[in-house]
């Protein structure tokens, strides 16, 4: 377990020493519980594991690969999207896939480019994607191929149009 | 009617079921299509009390944005703010005291058994039996006393915070508490004897509402819902966090899938919570460091991380992201309502009666009723008209979707 904030962030002001915050992990048993955490093999080899967290790992994969991913997803006995997240990080928009099985949170994560903003939908595979879906076009625009039914679901007629898309980064590309 | 022969032309009435509502604070909206009395389709449509609280809390702290995420709902605000400090906590890859978790989970239970109550009240209100809502409110102020006692509050409890908990549960009140959950424990065994044998609460709940397992599962159907439909899912279970898998308790599922089943898994999901919570008190009692916190820094580098709980509705999904400032980046939160309340209630409701519509509702544990205004769509023409709620108490519908 990581413990080294400290030094990532360079704050120093508000915390414990590392070696405080080391002797109190090492007499909490969760702790120790949770670094010997076992990610099935299968996901690792999903894509580029990024971050592996207690229960939780990130893997990303190419916006070419998605499809076969969540093929392979499916074929491991995943049959629903928990949720899926959207970010707008600047230079392009990530989609989050979260899926909770046997224990373990699998992120699959993909980048697609801010003017394509077009991915392939996953109601194919995953039903219950189809609200999630509408969800992210409606606040980060995302467009995805295959489903039909992108009617607004949180925002109301006079709401800001895709809320969690960044604003400046637009105007400064004239958009 | 047709104007070239004299055959009636069958009319559906689409009734919009909200957006006002007179129990709970929410607003949402059912646009039900109706055949004669029967329900033909359903619409649910929702956004009426969108915040952008995502938003806002991208705008605050970490610390700023605890209190944000307690205000999201007002009935599991603990697990709101629990769940939002995982969040950060996984960010940080940070550990909390043992106290600090027992603490949080008597909290997360006692709430728990707040919310079904609560829900027990709203059932028994919709199928016309006033006593039982006065009765399963009368000892939901227990829980609510027990609150008060820990927090000071009924409400917003804001007993977690980044790292740990903010007060401690002195020696003093767990008795107190334990005294509580010992009526609380008379009361569900009431509700149980009730619920299992009362006609009438049988007659207005049984073989009401089904949703089918395999539907449940394609469209991720969660919490007590899915619970009632045979699916063995709880996160406390299945992704445990706190000291879930440390106590002994166990996930109640009922084969059903109908509105008793789902009611029927409320009941005994409190008598669990209160085992839950009896262990945690003991385990408190024992426990010789004191510690509530570990401390957390306020900028934290850029990252990613997920929590999950089960909230009393269901697997609630927090997903953060850090920028190496002391604001979050992105915060995404999946709400158990989103998942029950758009995927499950239209193949619960279509095929039923529309008196049956407010018990099966409230057996989904969203938030809706009263109906306020009809709009009247003529099939032959295509064309809607929208009348007020004066119009339906005159046309005598006006207690249709009470």
């Amino acid at each position: 377990m990581s413990i080294c904030c400290r030094e990532a962030t360079g704050y120093a002001g508000n915390m414990l020493s590392c070696m405080e915050l080391q002797t109190k992990f090492a007499k909490n048993e969760q702790s120790q519980r949770v670094n010997d955490m076992y990610y099935p093999e299968w996901m690792k080899k999903l894509g580029r594991v990024h971050r592996e967290q207690g229960a939780s790992i990130f893997v990303e994969v190419p916006l070419s690969r998605l499809e076969k991913t969540m093929e392979r997803v499916k074929r491991h006995g995943i049959g629903v999207v928990n949720a899926i997240s959207g970010y707008d990080s600047g230079r392009d928009i990530e989609v989050l896939y979260h899926f909770i099985h046997q224990g373990i949170v699998l992120t699959i994560k993909t980048r697609v480019k801010r003017g394509l903003s077009a991915v392939p939908s996953m109601i194919r595979l995953f039903p219950s994607a189809m609200l999630f879906e509408q969800e992210n076009h409606e606040m980060l625009g995302l467009k995805f191929t295959g489903n039909l039914n992108m009617r607004p679901v949180l925002l109301g007629k006079a709401s800001p149009k895709t809320p969690l898309r960044k604003k400046e980064i637009e105007n400064e590309q004239g958009k | 009617m047709s104007k070239e022969n004299d055959e009636p032309v069958r009319k559906t009435y689409c009734l919009p079921v909200g957006p006002q509502h007179p129990m709970y604070v929410e607003a949402e909206n059912l646009a039900v299509t109706l055949d004669g009395e029967t329900i033909t389709k359903v619409d649910v449509n929702i956004g009426y009390m969108h915040r952008g609280i995502e938003e806002l809390m991208q705008k605050r702290n970490y610390i700023q944005a605890i209190y944000l995420a307690e205000r999201i709902c007002g009935i599991c605000s603990s697990v709101h703010s629990t769940t939002y400090c995982q969040a950060v906590e996984n960010l940080l890859d940070l550990d909390i005291p043992e106290r600090a978790k027992l603490i949080r989970m008597v909290m997360l239970e006692l709430e728990r058994i707040h919310s079904h109550f609560l829900f027990l009240g709203l059932v028994g209100y919709q199928i016309g039996l006033d006593t039982v809502f006065m009765y399963s409110w009368r000892d939901r102020e227990h829980v609510m006393d027990a609150l008060e006692l820990l927090s000071g509050n009924r409400v917003n409890y804001a007993m977690s915070t980044i790292g740990g908990v903010r007060r401690d549960i002195p020696g003093g009140k767990l008795g107190e508490v334990l005294k509580r959950l010992n009526l609380l424990e008379k009361s569900v065994d009431y509700h149980e004897r009730l619920f299992r044998n009362d006609r009438s609460i049988r007659a207005r709940t049984m073989g009401l509402g089904k949703l089918q397992k395999g539907y449940s599962l394609d469209y991720s159907i969660i919490g007590p819902v899915a619970r009632g439909s045979g699916i063995r899912t709880d996160i406390r279970a299945d992704v445990p966090y706190l000291l879930y898998d440390d106590m002994d308790w166990r996930v109640i599922v009922k084969d059903g899938g109908d509105t008793h089943a789902r009611v029927m898994v409320k009941i005994l999901e409190i008598r669990q919570s209160i085992k839950i919570i009896r262990s945690c008190l003991s385990r408190l009692a024992r426990l010789q460091d004191r510690a509530l916190t570990v401390r957390a820094p306020t900028i934290i580098a850029p990252t990613e991380a997920i929590a999950v709980s089960e909230a009393p509705r269901g697997e609630l999904i927090y997903y953060a992201r850090s920028n190496g400032t002391d604001m979050p980046e992105r915060l995404r939160i999946r709400t158990p309502s989103f998942m029950n309340l758009l995927y499950c209630l239209p193949p619960m409701l279509e095929g039923e009666q529309l008196a049956d519509l407010p018990v099966i509702v409230s057996s989904a544990d969203p938030c809706f009723s009263c109906c306020d205004r009809v709009t009247l769509i003529d099939e032959k023409s295509g064309s809607a008209r929208r009348v007020d709620e004066a119009w339906l108490k005159k046309h005598g519908e006006g207690r249709a979707g009470r």
